[in-house]
């Protein structure tokens, strides 16, 4: 499965305060709020959390064909380390990797099949599946029912999952 | 109170976060807020406390689900208001 999520620090500060009345509630479970409060760095911890379960939504969206929702309360996360989390929704169970430094955190969905990452505009992104693939032309990207992306040239398709905010993008593939 | 009345107050609680100005005036109850409107997910959850405010309601996580449009945060207000 793939999915993927970055938030960039500067401009979530901006947009977000986690910490206004009932914020919390509506995203997290009582033992997620309790790790955010106890963390060095509380919005941090937060958005490692946030970012964890967006992973995973756009994964089981993929994954299942799921009309959009928005719960994240349904996501549950646990933290194994500082960089390696799980994630449970229903009865999956998947497992996140989290990069993170003073201007963004970002996750992943950990799958041995989709371990490319690129951080970068799409056209640059084309340009680089097009190198590693060593393809005649530029892919060309193409949506899924619910939106999601896939990469398409001549009959083969790879799906790409692909997050943007502030001035990050990154897809993983 | 009408959904097209809960709908013009809906309008102005989501204007702060919207990142398409021409879909937030061309807004009809189709319109969708991350697809349509561009609304960073993170801003929903302050869409929903905001209806909550505005309304004087609580909304359970469960009923948040569906408010990823305007039809279905319509609807979803409506039974609360109903329900008070």
């Amino acid at each position: 499965m793939i999915g993927n999520d970055i938030v960039d620090l500067t401009k979530a500060k901006q947009e977000t305060d986690i910490f206004r009345s009932r914020y919390l509630e509506k995203v997290c479970l009582p033992l997620e709020i309790r790790l955010v409060l106890a963390a060095t760095d509380p919005v941090e911890c937060f958005w490692r959390i946030w970012t964890m379960k967006e992973s995973a939504y756009k994964a089981v969206q993929r994954q299942f064909n799921l009309k959009p929702i928005f719960n994240p309360s349904a996501f549950t996360c646990v933290f194994e380390n500082s960089e390696v989390g799980t994630v449970y929704f229903r009865d999956q169970q998947l497992f996140t990797k989290t990069l993170r430094n003073e201007d963004f955190v970002y996750s992943e969905i950990l799958d041995s099949e989709h371990t490319h990452r690129f951080f970068g505009a799409d056209s640059d992104f084309l340009l680089q599946v097009k190198n590693e693939l060593d393809l005649p032309l530029l892919p060309e990207f193409i949506k899924t029912g619910t939106g999601l992306p896939i990469l398409k040239w001549a009959d083969k398709t790879l799906p790409v999952s692909k997050t943007h905010h502030g001035i990050f993008q990154v897809f993983q593939y | 109170m009408t959904s097209e009345a809960i709908q013009a107050r809906l309008k102005q609680i989501v204007k702060p976060y919207v990142n398409n100005q021409e879909n937030f005036e061309n807004l009809t109850s189709e319109s969708n807020f991350i697809d349509d409107l561009e609304i960073n997910s993170a801003n929903l959850v302050d869409i929903v406390l905001d209806v909550e405010d505005e309304f004087d309601i609580r909304i359970e996580n469960d009923d948040m689900e569906i408010m990823t449009d305007v039809e279905s945060t319509v609807g979803v207000i409506q039974k609360k208001l109903s329900a008070k």
